[in-house]
């Protein structure tokens, strides 16, 4: 259809201004610019309806898109030739490694038919002929009526291999499902067939990693086959080439590809429920999960590690399948299982393929599933923050351990002896709730921490001693969640029995073993206070864990791990210039994780700003912690307890810059939050008031400022933890303050007590004891003791010349103090060259 | 002669062709073979490659960058369209023969466009709204950015973005339509 000139111009001109439009405003807009012209209107609501669902039409050039565009020198030259016992009839696929040809056995007089896969000529180098042998290799092991068979394979007189196979006439599931108008139930009950082939395979050791719809082909009679394990991997570790992992897009399909495919990492049988879920997805809405607009590999690698999938029951209200039934079945039970198939981590989703399976079949048989909406684990987990929770929420987030240990386990172990295992875990999991049981509990309320003593009071038996190696996989587990509830002695038993028991399983220099003792480390080198140990690991470690993390055989996390805390343990020695280094490293790693892992990039930002601050750089500081900020409220929301810890750390950069009013507002905000969130007694709540004490005091509001830091210091005593790094800045506030106040006796008190701790607990180099050496020096300057106050304060500045950055407030403010020191003495020759530092700065 | 092009002479462009056709013809057989999966960036890459060589052996002929890669795009499009056509004549296999074994697929392999049916749409389009036309040209057969897209036709990068907006939106009503929207996505 032509329009003519003056029609289109029309055309265009509505089109374009109705593009941007919502719906609303596109009837109103069309309403009155077309009148009664149906046609006009018609043609433009077309168009605009086309627009909509474009989605990468023609986005990419045209070079893009076909492999063959141009005809080989050699057409088709294998047309008629003899395959062993096979002739070839035709060639019907052609793929990045070879052709694929129909032939039929000459001397069969039921002439039948297989398909022949040889691989292509040019293409014939040891690695992929290695790798096509890989498949055959795999084709041979596997006999499953829903996985094309393998009959048999050669080499030919040239020298290339091929193989003989199954020839399935059939079409891809998806284009089969449409055709024949399947309802959901029966494109549910055909995809569990799938499943079970892949469950199969995976019992025999073997990964698809490539499954999408045109490798899942369905016959006539309704029975899908799978084909291609040419890019399938054993599960057990014997062929070397094969522990390698290939990045990802290179080989796979990019959108049934697993993030931890696209990230490189490693791959497990939990990556095939990945695919399955996407191929589940797009069986059950028609559409694949992602909105892509350019679909180059970026976008849908960046689409798969970062962008959640619509639930499948909205797409499918958005873009009705008319091929398909009974859209409101999606709803509930469909769209949790299938976004639990799809789960970014693999930990959280199915354990296995069967798991998966048996969750549909539950479905349809009205049973309750197991998938649950994400949200709430996730709820869950932001609960185990504050220690207390429901059984229902204690059990999600077991589950999701679970979970863990599962995928983890299948790499060290074959698939065969997977059931077993799930069988030993989900039966230890089933006590451990019933013994938090509700009921069983005085207040009713079991907390993470009571799940958790349970279990690991029952693991120190004899429990699960026949399962060495799921016991230690469950208290490594057990072991980092008390880590991150803050109970270290708990956490360093759960955790040293997993690596011994790890250590007699794997080996001492094992990458399990390993895994375990970079938690050991980081609460050696936290809690516990044991820096050399916890140092000497590192130093010997880390090479070798950024060379795993590179072959791809530790995940990210790992490394991320190790790093971060070996910052910590190098700030906490005073050496934050490294510790900065160590934190940047650590975010290049972490800057492609999913949501819910954002937490610990969360929290290496948060620190990075610490480092900052350490070394006098505040306005890169207060610019990273905004930063941060502004992530948290996007991500999770005003009152958190992330957003409080960074108001309140920006507060202490602003009154280190002297921004004191600016500093109070934001410590203010952050007070608010947590007196909502935490109850009174929380020692952040502690830092937060002693913070804005600091800043009462700075604008010589003394009232305010003491009744502040009374009630942090009544904080930080009921906890009694002398030791925290905060309590001794405290009294040097409150040391201020009474210096102010007339109260000089008590002033000096506080102020040396402060020295004193600071003298016992942080190295000689570290700011912290230069920060109380100045207070205290500048309060003998107010007593006129002036030999004394000089000691101090040298001792502050030289201390800090060393440790800060160029420009560093806190050096600035030690000059100011020795300079006040000697005008207040009137010594101003002395006075003159640190003034003098002053005014150069 | 480009200057000539570029005002509208769509004829200057059939006098080039036999130099640009061989030179781009042997370079995408080279790209082709070498079987590297990362082709998206090949396009771009072979027309900007072509362009180079060409220019080194006769500096006096392609003055203008911008006008080579509108050559180019057209000779592009009659190359992979020929390609196309020739191939649908020697393969008659069926809708599902295409297995795509072992296949680095690009993502469009899998909805691949067919090229015949967007070579006659475009036809139709340059018929009415010629600059729609050359833009899906230079973009989709030339593999051009909008802002080099700009500098051919002389027209704004955001003029070509809207443009070829609604190119995109007519071409893809007209080729499905009439294909039982099975394409449809």
């Amino acid at each position: 259809m032509r329009p003519g000139v003056e029609r289109w111009a029309r055309v265009k001109e509505l089109f374009e201004a109705a593009v941007d439009l919502d719906p609303n405003e596109r009837t109103v807009l069309l309403d009155k610019e077309c009148g009664g012209d149906d046609s006009l209107r018609g043609e433009i609501e077309s168009l605009l309806k086309s627009d909509e669902q474009t989605d990468g039409f023609i986005e990419q050039p045209a070079f893009a898109i076909p492999h063959d565009l141009f005809p080989d020198n050699v057409e088709e030259p294998f047309v008629g030739r003899q395959f062993g016992a096979y002739q070839v009839i035709r060639e019907i696929g052609r793929g990045g490694l070879g052709a694929v040809y129909l032939a039929a056995r000459a001397d069969d007089e039921y002439r039948k038919q297989v398909a022949i896969k040889v691989i292509r000529r040019g293409l014939d180098t040891d690695d992929i002929i290695r790798r096509f042998r890989n498949e055959r290799q795999i084709l041979a092991q596997l006999d499953h009526p829903n996985i094309a068979r393998l009959i048999d394979g050669g080499t030919t007189d040239d020298g290339l291999p091929y193989f003989v196979m199954e020839y399935v006439n059939g079409a891809p599931i998806n284009a089969y499902c449409d055709a024949n108008a399947l309802t959901t139930t029966e494109r549910l009950n055909l995809f569990r067939k799938v499943c079970a082939a892949v469950t199969y395979a995976h019992q025999n050791l073997v990964i698809h990693r490539d499954l999408k719809p045109s490798n899942i082909l369905v016959t006539q009679e309704g029975e899908p086959k799978l084909l291609d394990f040419g890019i399938a991997k054993l599960l057990s570790t014997g062929d070397e080439l094969f522990t390698q992992t290939i990045p990802a897009l290179r080989v796979m399909t990019p959108e049934y590809a697993s993030p931890e495919q696209v990230k490189g990492d490693k791959i497990m049988t939990t990556s095939d429920v990945y695919s399955l879920g996407v191929l589940l997805y797009e069986l059950l809405t028609g559409q694949r999960p992602y909105r892509l607009k350019t679909r180059t590999p970026e976008e849908i690698a960046h689409a798969i590690t970062e962008q959640e999938p619509e639930r499948p029951s909205t797409v499918y209200a958005e873009h009705p399948n008319p091929r398909t039934q009974n859209p409101k079945s999606l709803r509930g039970d469909l769209d949790n299982i299938v976004l639990m198939a799809m789960r970014k981590e693999p930990a959280r989703r199915y354990a296995s393929v069967g798991q998966f399976s048996e969750d549909i079949r539950r479905h349809l048989t009205g049973l309750p599933v197991l998938a649950r909406k994400d949200t709430v684990t996730y709820r869950a987990s932001k609960f185990v923050n504050r220690h207390r929770i429901g059984v229902a929420a204690a059990a999600l987030v077991l589950l999701s351990l679970v979970g863990g240990i599962v995928a983890t386990l299948i790499q060290v172990q074959t698939a065969r002896r997977e059931r077993a295992k799930a069988e030993a875990i989900s039966g230890f999991l089933q006590k451990t709730l019933n013994a938090s049981n509700p009921d069983r509990n005085l207040s009713g309320q079991p907390t993470v921490k009571d799940v958790l003593d349970d279990a690991s009071k029952r693991l120190a038996t004899e429990e699960l001693s026949d399962q060495p190696e799921v016991k230690a996989e469950l208290q490594r587990i057990i072991g980092e969640s008390y880590l991150s509830l803050g109970q270290y002695d708990l956490a360093e038993q759960n955790l040293a029995a997993a690596a011994e028991a790890q250590k007699r399983i794997y080996g001492e220099d094992s990458l399990e073993t390993l895994k375990t003792l970079i938690l050991r480390a980081s609460l050696w080198g936290g809690a516990k206070g044991d820096y050399l140990k916890a140092s000497k690991f590192y130093l010997a470690n880390l090479p070798r864990l950024r060379a795993e993390q590179k072959k791809g055989t530790i995940s990210a996390d790992y490394l991320a791990g190790a790093l971060n805390g070996f910052a910590l343990l190098r700030r906490a020695q005073g050496d934050s210039k490294e510790a900065e280094s160590l934190l940047r490293e650590e975010l290049a790693l972490r800057r492609y994780v999913s949501p819910e892992q954002k937490n610990g990039l969360g929290v290496a930002q948060a620190i990075l700003a610490l480092t900052l601050a350490d070394q006098g750089k505040f306005d890169e500081a207060i610019k990273t912690v905004r930063e941060r900020i502004e992530a948290i409220r996007r991500q999770k929301g005003d009152e958190t307890p992330e957003r409080c810890a960074s108001l309140t750390g920006l507060g202490s950069f602003l009154i280190e810059k002297g921004a004191f009013a600016e500093a109070e507002e934001n410590l203010r905000a952050a007070e608010t939050i947590y007196r909502k969130l935490y109850n009174a007694s929380n020692m952040q709540l502690g830092d937060n008031l002693r913070l804005q004490a600091q800043a009462f005091w700075a604008l010589r509001q003394y009232a305010e400022a003491e009744a502040k830091i009374n009630t942090a210091l009544e904080i930080y005593r009921a906890a009694s933890s002398p030791q925290y790094v905060n309590y001794a800045t405290a009294l040097m506030v409150q040391g201020m303050i009474y210096s102010q106040t007339g109260r000089t006796a008590e002033a000096e008190q506080l102020l040396r007590e402060a020295v004193r701790i600071r003298v016992e607990n942080v190295p000689e180099t570290h700011f912290l004891r230069a920060t109380a050496n100045g207070a205290l020096g500048e309060f003998l300057t107010t007593q006129a003791r002036f030999p004394e106050a000089e000691a101090f304060l040298l001792a502050s500045y030289q201390s800090l010349k060393k440790s800060q950055a160029a420009n560093s407030p806190r050096t600035r403010l030690a000059l100011q103090r020795l300079a006040n020191l000697y005008d207040a003495w009137n010594k101003p020759d002395r006075a003159a060259p640190y003034r003098a530092l002053l005014s150069a700065r | 002669m480009l200057v000539d092009w570029s005002k509208g002479d769509r004829d200057a462009p059939q006098r080039l062709m036999p130099f640009v056709y061989e030179e781009l013809r042997q370079l995408a057989h080279q790209y082709l073979q070498r079987e590297r999966p990362d082709h998206t960036l090949q396009a771009t890459g072979l027309v900007h490659e072509a362009y180079l060589r060409l220019v080194d052996q006769s500096t006096t002929t392609w003055q203008n960058r911008a006008h080579f890669f509108g050559v180019a795009a057209q000779v592009m499009r009659r190359i992979l369209v020929d390609y196309a056509r020739a191939h649908r004549a020697e393969k008659r296999g069926g809708g599902w023969d295409k297995l795509a074994f072992d296949e680095a697929s690009t993502p469009l392999a899998e909805r691949s466009v067919d090229l015949i049916a967007l070579d006659d749409a475009l036809k139709d389009l340059l018929a009415f709204d010629p600059r729609q036309s050359q833009i899906v040209e230079l973009r989709f057969f030339g593999g051009l950015t909008n802002e080099e897209i700009g500098e051919v036709l002389d027209v704004s990068p955001r003029t070509v973005k809207r443009e070829w907006r609604m190119a995109k939106a007519w071409l893809r009503r007209e080729i499905v339509t009439g294909e039982d929207d099975a394409a449809g996505r």
